[in-house]
C-alpha cells in the first residue's frame, strides 16, 4: 500500500513531497529530495490522536523533529489499524507511570510535612535560647494583654510570689516561671513561651478557693515545663510561611485570633500538663480535687453555651482548654497518707481575690 | 481540510504569512479531566494539566496551513518547580523561621528583611519571564522546527530590575522606554530555528497613549482619596471606636468586606483604564517586529482587550477555574484573529536550530506564577 504525503526532515523549515510505502520493516519514505529511509512502525508517535477529517501527523522517535504528515485517510487508518497506539486511546502504561510519580511525590510531600509539623517543633523548641524565648514571650504578651490591666507580677507581688513558692514546694525540679495577673474580659489562664504564665482577673473571681487557682497553676507550669508554648508557636510560623509561599503572600500572625490560635495546644499537650499537675499538686501537698471541681464548674459554663457572639466565645478558657470528662475522671485525689496542706492562709487568699482592687 | 502537498517551488522565492486558530474539539473533555486531577492529586497535576493545555491550543495555531506543536512534558515543569522550592523557597523559609523565632514575629527589622526579600524576588522576576518564555520556545514546533531564545536571562532580568524600580522613582513615566527595552531584548533573542525576529522602533509614539492614562488614573486616584476622607468624615466617630474596642464580629467582617469590595472596584477601574495603553503599546510593539522580509500587526484596541479581560474573568470565576483552559484558548485566538503579518518570509532559509535543549522547565515562573498559559 502507498500513497503520497508530505515530510518535514526536521533540518529545513521546508517541505518535500514524498511517497510513503508499507514495507515489512515499516514505513518507507523516498521522493525526489530525501534520502530513502525505514521509519520502524514501533518508533511511530501521532502528533495528535487520529480524528476523521484532519490530516494525520506522524513523528519518530529516532528522528526529533521529523514530521510527515499523511492526508489520504485510508491509509492512514489502515497504519492505525497496524499500528493502534497511534489511535491516542488513553496509554495505560505512561498514566500508571504518572499516578505513580504524583502519589508517591503527595505521600512524601505530606508524610514531610506531617512528621516535621508533629515533631520538629517540639524538639526545637528545647533547642531555643532563653533570650529568643524571652523576646517571644514578651511579643506574645504584648499583642494579646492589649489595653488589659496588669494587676500584679510574681516578680514583684508578695503574694503571688507566695502561691508560686507554695507550689514549688517539694517541687525542685519545676521550671522556672513567672505569674502575672491581668484584668481582661475574659475567664482564661495562658502559658506563653519564655516561662511566663497569665491568669485573668475573672479566672481569680470564678475560682471558688485557692486550691482551684494553684491546680490551674499547675496546669500551666506543666505547659511551661514541655515548652508547648514555644513548640506552637515554631509550628504556627511553619505553617504561616508555608501557606505564604503557596499563596504567594499574606498576612503574618499578629491578629488577636492567631494568637490564641497558637496558645490552643493539642489534646496531647493537654494531657500532658494535666498529669504534670497531678503530680506537682500531690508533691505539694495541694489537693488536686480542686482542679477537679474547677473543671467541672468550666465543664457546666460550657454546655450552657457562651454568649460572646463569633469571636467571644473564641477567647475563653473552654475553647483553648476544651474539658472533657476523660480529663476530669483522670484527676486523683491525694493518695492515702498524704494530708493536704492549705493553699493560702485566708488573709492572702482574701487578697488574692482583691488583687485587680 | 485539504491542502497542497508541498511548498509553492523555486527557491528563493518569499512565501506570505498567514496566521489562523482553527478550533478543535477535545477542550472541554480536558478541562474537566484537568480541574479533576487538580483536586485529586492536592494540586501536584497541575503541571501536567498545563501541558495537555498548551497542547490542545497550540495545535490550534495553525501558521501557513501548518499547526503549531507543543511538545513539553509535566515532568519537566514538575522538576523544575522543585528545583526551585529547593534552591529558592526551602532556604527563604528557614531564613525567616529563625528570625522569627530570634526576633519574634513583631520585630522591626523583620519589615526590613521582607523588604530586602522583595527586591530579592524582584530581581529575579525578569528571569523567570525570560526563563519561562524559552522554555516555551524550544518545546513549540513548527513545521519540525524547534524555536528559541537565544540570549542571557541574567541581562534581562537585570534590566526587568532596573524597569521595576525605574518606574517606581519617576512615577511610571520611565515605563514606556523601559518596557520597549525589554520588548527589544526579548523580541531580538527569539528565533524560529535560525531565523531571527528583529525589533526596531521608538518610544515616542508610546508616550501620547501613556499620559493619557497617567492623566486619567491620577484623576481617579485623587477622586478616590476626596471619596475615602469624605466617607469617613461623613460617618462620624464610628469607626474609630469599632477599630479600637474590641471589634464585633459583625463590624469586623462588614469592614473587610467594602475594603475588599472598594479594592476590587477601583482595581477594575485602573486596569479598564491602563488596557487602553496596553492596546496601544501590543499594536506599537508589534509595528516594531520583523521577521525575515515580514512586518507584523496586532489590531489590539482598548475596549476589545477589556472585553477578553472581563470575560475570561468571569468564565474563570462562575466555572471555579474549571473553564481556565478556554479562557486561556480565547486569549490565544484573540491574537491569531488580530495578527496580520505583511511582506514574505523565506521559508528556505529557515533551518533546525542549534541551541541546546533545556531538561527542566519553568521553575521559576511557576513559582511566581508568570508562566503565561
Amino acid at each position: 500500500m502507498r500513497t503520497d504525503a508530505r515530510f518535514f526532515d526536521g533540518e529545513i523549515a521546508r517541505d518535500h513531497a514524498v511517497s510513503l510505502e508499507l514495507v515489512p520493516d515499516g514505513l518507507a519514505i523516498g521522493g525526489p529530495e530525501v534520502t530513502p529511509r525505514v521509519w520502524s512502525l514501533a518508533g511511530l508517535a501521532a502528533v495528535a490522536p487520529m480524528r476523521a477529517g484532519y490530516p494525520l501527523r506522524l513523528s519518530h522517535e529516532a528522528f526529533p523533529g521529523a514530521r510527515l504528515v499523511i492526508t489520504q485517510e485510508s491509509f492512514a487508518r489502515e497504519l492505525v489499524r497496524l499500528v493502534p497506539h497511534l489511535a491516542g486511546g488513553p496509554n495505560l502504561k505512561r498514566a500508571g507511570r504518572l499516578a505513580a510519580i504524583i502519589g508517591a511525590s503527595a505521600l512524601a510531600a505530606i508524610a514531610v510535612l506531617y512528621l516535621t509539623l508533629s515533631y520538629a517543633p517540639q524538639s526545637l523548641a528545647f533547642i531555643l535560647p532563653d533570650s529568643w524565648r524571652k523576646n517571644l514571650g514578651d511579643q506574645v504578651e504584648a499583642s494579646f494583654a492589649g489595653d488589659g490591666k496588669l494587676c500584679a507580677t510574681s516578680s514583684s507581688n508578695a503574694l503571688l510570689r507566695t502561691l508560686s513558692a507554695r507550689l514549688m514546694e517539694d517541687n525542685p525540679d519545676a521550671p522556672p516561671f513567672e505569674l502575672k495577673v491581668y484584668d481582661l474580659s475574659m475567664l482564661n489562664a495562658f502559658a506563653l513561651p519564655g516561662g511566663r504564665i497569665v491568669m485573668t482577673r475573672k479566672l481569680i473571681d470564678a475560682a471558688r478557693s485557692a486550691d482551684e487557682v494553684a491546680g490551674v497553676l499547675a496546669h500551666e507550669i506543666g505547659h511551661v515545663q514541655h515548652r508547648h508554648a514555644e513548640a506552637q508557636l515554631i509550628r504556627a510560623m511553619g505553617i504561616e510561611l508555608l501557606l505564604q509561599i503557596v499563596s504567594g503572600g499574606g498576612d503574618s500572625i499578629s491578629g488577636f485570633a492567631g494568637l490564641l490560635a497558637i496558645l490552643r495546644f493539642s489534646r496531647d499537650a493537654e494531657r500532658e500538663a494535666d498529669s504534670y499537675a497531678q503530680d506537682m499538686l500531690v508533691k505539694a501537698a495541694i489537693d488536686p480535687t480542686g482542679l477537679k471541681r474547677f473543671f467541672e464548674e468550666l465543664k457546666k459554663l460550657e454546655g450552657k453555651g457562651d454568649s460572646g457572639g463569633l469571636f467571644g466565645t473564641m477567647t475563653d478558657i473552654m475553647s483553648t482548654h476544651p474539658v472533657t470528662d476523660e480529663r476530669i475522671d483522670a484527676i486523683k485525689p491525694l493518695p492515702q497518707g498524704v494530708t493536704a496542706r492549705p493553699t493560702l492562709n485566708d488573709t492572702d487568699w482574701a487578697g488574692l481575690r482583691k488583687i485587680c482592687g | 481540510m485539504d491542502f497542497k502537498a508541498v511548498d509553492a517551488a523555486g527557491a528563493g522565492a518569499g512565501t506570505p504569512i498567514s496566521i489562523e486558530y482553527v478550533d478543535k474539539p477535545g477542550l472541554g473533555r480536558i478541562a474537566l479531566i484537568n480541574a479533576l486531577l487538580f483536586v485529586v492529586t492536592l494540586t501536584i497535576y497541575r503541571f501536567w494539566a498545563k501541558t495537555n493545555v498548551r497542547k490542545h491550543i497550540w495545535g490550534c495555531v495553525h501558521i501557513n496551513g501548518e499547526p503549531l506543536e507543543y511538545t513539553g512534558r509535566g515532568g519537566e515543569l514538575f522538576l523544575g518547580a522543585l528545583i526551585v522550592f529547593g534552591l529558592f523557597f526551602l532556604p527563604v523559609i528557614i531564613l525567616l523561621m529563625v528570625l522569627q523565632l530570634s526576633l519574634g514575629p513583631e520585630h522591626p527589622l523583620l519589615i526590613v528583611v521582607n523588604l530586602l526579600l522583595f527586591l530579592f524576588f524582584l530581581l529575579f522576576w525578569g528571569m523567570a519571564l525570560y526563563r519561562a518564555r524559552r522554555y516555551q520556545l524550544s518545546r513549540t514546533l513548527w513545521r519540525g522546527i524547534r524555536g528559541a531564545l537565544v540570549g542571557s536571562s541574567w541581562t534581562y532580568s537585570l534590566l526587568y530590575f532596573a524597569t521595576s524600580l525605574l518606574s517606581g522613582m519617576t512615577l511610571g513615566w520611565s515605563t514606556p522606554a523601559m518596557n520597549l527595552n525589554l520588548q527589544e531584548r526579548m523580541t531580538g533573542d527569539m528565533r524560529i530555528g535560525t531565523m531571527p525576529f528583529r525589533f526596531r522602533g521608538r518610544a515616542g509614539p508610546l508616550y501620547g497613549p501613556y499620559a493619557v492614562c497617567w492623566g486619567i488614573s491620577f484623576v481617579a486616584l485623587i477622586l478616590l482619596a476626596v471619596l475615602i476622607g469624605f466617607s469617613i468624615y461623613g460617618l462620624g466617630d464610628w469607626p474609630r471606636t469599632v477599630l479600637d474596642d474590641k471589634p464585633s464580629a459583625a463590624f469586623s467582617i462588614l469592614i473587610v468586606f467594602a475594603f475588599f469590595a472598594g479594592f476590587f472596584v477601583f482595581g477594575a477601574l485602573y486596569s479598564m483604564i491602563w488596557a487602553f495603553y496596553t492596546a496601544r503599546e501590543i499594536a506599537i510593539f508589534a509595528s516594531y517586529t520583523t521577521l525575515d522580509q515580514a512586518r507584523f500587526t496586532i489590531a489590539a484596541t482598548g475596549w476589545s482587550l477589556i472585553a477578553l479581560i472581563i470575560g475570561n474573568l468571569l468564565l474563570v470565576i462562575f466555572t471555579l477555574g474549571i473553564a481556565t483552559p478556554f479562557a486561556q484558548q480565547r486569549l490565544v485566538r484573540y491574537f491569531c484573529r488580530r495578527m496580520s503579518v505583511q511582506g514574505t518570509v523565506d521559508i528556505d532559509r529557515i533551518m533546525q536550530s542549534r541551541e541546546a535543549v533545556g531538561r527542566t522547565g519553568e521553575g521559576l515562573a511557576d513559582a511566581f506564577d508568570v508562566g503565561g498559559i
